[in-house]
């Protein structure tokens, strides 16, 4: 009975804290601010297209990356003052820690790959680390942001085996339509 | 069996302990509500974000409408949460949040888990 009782006290404790941190991420990620980007990204690919080669098409993407992120910030931080939440706190650090550590080691292959042959495995690499990224981050969030890096780990998985000239294709498809209808679902069902 | 044989000794200190957790009858009233998980889940959410929707709270807790309808009430009634309804456009939006007397009363479950943990771990130490 002891221990059925201290077992019961422990899974409640558990229980508490997992409900706890799923509410805190549910102010975490702006699907607003997810739509953005993927139009951003479908511009990007659109733009890409009149580049002759896979390089100079992902140089195209590198320099939109940083501004997506950029927006993923700003749309959290809002999104967690408009909920009345702590802005850039708890929460949305645990987001960025999950998302960091992929995110460097796509940046870092693609610097070490560069001019390389293999530079093919890029667009696959990056949508298999975001993918990571947004899996693990799924932790503290709510489940369309899991189901998404879900969603870019298989379309990665396809892209290592996709020939140069599809390439930008599918990083258009992911990092666009993919942002677009799960920052449509966040919008519709989380709050913004 | 068990009230022809009380329990003595170590194990009876244990559960001495333990229902000394368990105070007045509003108290157990209290932890009967909390007992449910559906329940327990509703009020740690709302202790972390002052508001949630009724769409956000199906989600987190991976409830049914009628569910989550039907614990959201118990615990209205109990007076633990609020309920508020606005507008998103045209989108009906029903909202909760906790009442201090929620928050307390998640404090108190809290502390009695740790408590009976306590005391367990003690005894079984």
């Amino acid at each position: 009975m002891l221990i059925d009782l201290h077992s019961r006290a422990e899974e409640d404790l558990s229980y508490i804290r997992k409900a706890m941190a799923r509410a805190e991420g549910m102010s975490t990620v702006s699907g607003r601010a997810s739509m953005v980007m993927g139009c951003l990204a479908l511009i990007t690919g659109g733009l890409a297209f009149m580049a002759d080669d896979l390089e100079g098409q992902l140089k195209f993407w590198l320099y939109v990356a940083p501004i997506a992120a950029v927006i993923g910030i700003i749309g959290s931080a809002l999104k967690s003052r408009g909920s009345d939440a702590k802005p850039l706190r708890d929460p949305a650090s645990r987001f960025l820690l999950c998302l960091v550590p992929p995110i460097s080691i796509a940046a870092i292959t693609t610097h070490a790959l560069w001019g390389s042959p293999y530079v093919y495995l890029l667009p696959g690499l990056w949508m298999l680390c975001y993918g990571c990224g947004l899996l693990a981050a799924g932790t503290y969030a709510v489940r369309p942001v899991a189901i998404m890096g879900a969603c870019f780990l298989m379309l990665g998985g396809v892209a290592t085996t996709l020939t140069d000239d599809w390439m930008n294709a599918a990083m258009s498809f992911s990092f666009g339509f993919l942002h677009i209808i799960f920052g449509w679902q966040l919008v519709r069902h989380h709050g913004g | 069996m068990a009230a022809d044989n009380p329990p003595t000794g170590r194990k009876a200190e244990s559960l001495r302990t333990i229902s000394g957790l368990l105070k007045s009858g509003e108290d157990r009233q209290e932890q009967r509500l909390l007992n449910d998980r559906v329940r327990l889940g509703l009020l740690s959410c709302l202790a972390v974000s002052d508001r949630l929707s009724f769409s956000e709270l199906k989600s987190l807790l991976d409830v049914t409408d009628g569910n989550l309808s039907v614990h959201a009430r118990k615990l209205e009634d109990a007076g633990l949460l609020t309920q508020s309804k606005r507008f998103d456009g045209r989108v009906p939006l029903t909202l909760y949040s906790l009442t201090a007397a929620g928050r307390k009363a998640l404090e108190r479950h809290l502390a009695h888990m740790e408590a009976l943990i306590k005391a367990t771990t003690k005894k079984k130490g």
